[in-house]
């Protein structure tokens, strides 16, 4: 094992046990996705932001007497229709002369008036329109059930990486790519063939198509970033985000530390801002450390797994700081139990039961091409998409910038037990809306 | 944006000529007026902001108290500064350069606040006057620092910023009355500065410089000079900004309002 990189090891014992193939009545034919008798109607996006027209919301302060109220609402011709119980808060109908901007610009201006803002609409956040998104607790877990099997897990809500809240921030950029070097990536895969940015390179058989003959690497490019909002499929973590294939694992999901370190050094050198090795030896090799140096300075973000044996990180990565450790968690912001510890983890994400795309050509007749995977590879893509959606937000940022930025967002979901930073999670499951989303400061 | 500058220092340059050019005492003013006077100032205004290209906006409201002294040069003619300290309030602004994005909701913040004026009455058709008018105001804002903590560590935002406003324009008084003056003017009103913003998150470190600048540029006053006393005077104004609204279609109209009392001798 020292002289072969492969998928986390107990990661391809999960993946081929614990896999499921998504079953399909037999007449959707394989390789296409079912309809809306497979998977309830997607949802449709939502609406823009927006306020409801002609009303604001005013809090007149404590001292304010009703007949100072009074006046205030019929100077500005307004009245109000509601008025909310222990909150104080009237809902006012402005006049047709006035546009609710002027109507807050002049409640704003009353002493009277604590404060007045617009009637908001809430909604929910961004919601893609993927079938199989309801089924990606990863990215929003609302307690739904996970799988179409009877007896499937349900997560508990909120133990999620907040997606479609940092949606709403960004979505990412095309110009930011994610190298995926791995098993290889199924390129004719209708959820990856629009964000394959080349066919990539194949170091196993030498040659410029870097397909997928095993699974895992379609799995996890298509976690990190596959095409999201089409309509069908799974959502990626970083929607517009771009993949570049790099096979550096063989058929069996094995691969020489040679292999694997040319196919980082050459995913460096092809454009890759963030590569994901959901990959790992239990030995140090001098060689693979060598080539995460040589990609960390290049300004290469390297997410690395830090492996399924329940025993210390697995290399590469343990080189820190070239390499950025991903731990698992599973569907109930508990630590999966055979994720590996040790104080290189810097945060964890979820690993357990994820849903990704399968490669059409492995799938048996009657399914369609998406399965489950546990690993801390199938967590490490987590990771690797909100790098690249950090990235094309803050282009500007370093490495150890996007780093810092991860771990200091994260949930320390493990925080009742192991306060801090821990062995098990590092700084906690990582936050999408705490790493995107403008924090607001206030006094 | 060349021709825009233009037009600015060439309104500028008419508004040092006529500065220089002769002025036109009031005619009920038949004995000398006093040279100097002291007074007090009270201002406050909302100023629709726009930033990040002209993509974004939120609104500045502003509120200052200022001792100002006045000095009459000639008939007609007075120069004044004014020093106090005001509050800035810069909510909504979001800096997204920085390592964790911030959107600033921490209200008001002090600052020390300045300026110069000059009112220069040009030449008089019955009972109404007509001069020029020109205004510029510097607010240094004190540093306002910030707990993050919605982070697993606790970080810091220091904000500072520093805007001036330049406004010179026509104005007409109406002379008819024994101790009110009320008067009317226009002007071309700009309102620009920065934000910066520091952010420290352990060894995360960011800053972000945020360049702001009023919605409008041409706006209109009333105002209300009233005279009870003869070394005493009271002065009321408000003041009006349309706007093109960001991210939205029409207009939108700023309002600002000062009162200032003063005392000659």
């Amino acid at each position: 094992m020292s002289n072969f990189c492969s998928r986390p090891r107990v990661t391809g014992f999960a993946v081929a046990a614990a896999v499921v193939l998504l079953s399909l009545a037999a007449h959707y034919p394989a390789g296409r996705i079912g309809s809306a008798s497979f998977v309830p109607a997607p949802l449709a996006e939502s609406p823009a932001p927006g306020q409801v027209p002609g009303q604001v919301l005013v809090k007149f302060k404590p001292t304010a007497s009703s007949l100072m109220r009074a006046m205030a609402l019929a100077a500005l011709e307004t009245r109000a229709i509601a008025r909310l119980p222990h909150l104080d808060v009237y809902v006012v109908r402005i006049g047709d002369a006035t546009t609710v901007e002027e109507a807050l610009e002049a409640f704003r201006r009353n002493p009277d008036v604590e404060y007045a803002e617009p009637n908001v609409l809430c909604r929910i956040a961004v919601t893609p329109n993927d079938t199989l998104f309801k089924y990606q607790y990863a990215l929003s877990n609302t307690g739904q059930v996970i799988g179409q099997v009877p007896g499937s897990p349900q997560g508990k809500p909120s133990a999620d990486i907040k997606a479609p809240q940092a949606w709403e921030e960004t979505k990412g950029l095309a110009t930011v790519i994610i190298a995926v070097v791995d098993t290889g990536v199924d390129l004719n895969h209708f959820d990856l063939k629009n964000k394959v940015i080349s066919t990539g390179r194949d170091f196993v058989n030498s040659d410029l198509i870097a397909s997928d003959d095993h699974g895992h690497g379609t799995m996890v490019a298509g976690i990190a970033a596959a095409e999201t909002d089409n309509d069908e499929g799974v959502a990626g973590v970083a929607w517009n985000a771009r993949i570049l294939p790099v096979k550096v694992l063989d058929a069996s999901g094995n691969g020489p530390t040679d292999t694997v370190a040319q196919g980082i050094v050459w995913a460096a050198d092809n454009g890759a801002n963030v590569i994901n090795l959901s990959l790992g030896a239990d030995s140090p090799s001098q060689t693979l450390r060598d080539a995460v140096k040589y990609a960390y300075e290049k300004g290469v973000f390297i997410a690395a797994a830090a492996g399924n044996t329940n025993t210390a990180v697995s290399y590469p990565a343990a080189y820190h700081p070239y390499c950025f450790t991903v731990a698992a968690t599973d569907y109930n912001d508990q630590r999966a139990s055979w994720s590996n510890f040790g104080s290189d983890v810097d945060v964890a994400a979820p690993g357990e039961r994820i849903l990704a795309p399968y490669p059409m050509a492995l799938t048996p007749p009657g399914f369609i091409p998406y399965a489950y995977g546990q690993g801390t590879s199938m967590a490490t893509p987590h990771v690797a998409g909100l790098a690249a959606l950090i990235k094309g937000l803050k282009p500007a940022l370093k490495v150890a910038d996007i780093q810092a930025i991860l771990r200091y967002s994260s949930d320390d979901v493990n925080a009742s037990v192991y306060p801090g930073k821990d062995e098990f999670v590092g700084y906690g499951r990582i936050n999408m809306e705490k790493a995107l989303v403008p924090i607001k400061i206030v006094k | 944006m060349i021709r825009k500058r233009i037009a600015t220092l060439a309104g500028f340059g008419l508004l040092v000529l006529a500065v220089l050019g002769p002025s036109v005492g009031r005619a009920q003013d038949a004995e000398p007026s006093p040279r100097m006077k002291l007074g007090l100032g009270l201002e406050y205004f909302s100023r629709t902001l726009a930033w990040d290209d002209n993509t974004r906006s939120s609104v500045l409201t502003a509120a200052a108290g200022s001792l100002r002294l006045e000095y009459e040069i000639q008939k007609g003619f007075t120069l004044a500064a004014f020093l106090g300290y005001g509050f800035s309030n810069f909510n909504g602004l979001i800096f997204r350069g920085l390592p964790f994005s911030l959107d600033y909701e921490a209200g008001a913040a002090g600052g020390f606040l300045g300026g110069i004026e000059a009112e220069k009455s040009l030449f008089r058709t019955g009972d109404f006057e007509i001069g020029i008018q020109a205004q510029y105001v510097l607010s240094l804002g004190g540093t306002k620092s910030l707990a993050i903590t919605e982070l697993n560590q606790g970080g810091k935002a220091q904000g500072k910023a520093t805007w001036m406003q330049v406004q010179a324009g026509p104005m007409v008084r109406y002379l008819g009355y024994q101790d009110l003056t009320p008067y009317l003017s226009i002007s071309y009103n700009r309102l620009w500065g920065t934000y910066t913003m520091n952010e420290t998150v352990l060894e995360l470190t960011g800053a972000e410089e945020k360049k702001i600048a009023g919605a409008g540029n041409i706006g209109a006053a009333f105002g209300i000079l009233y005279e009870p006393l003869p070394n005493f005077s009271l002065k009321g104004e408000v003041a009006a900004i349309p706007y093109k609204k960001i991210g939205a279609s029409g207009l939108g109209v700023d309002f600002g309002g000062s009162i200032k009392a003063i005392l000659s001798f």
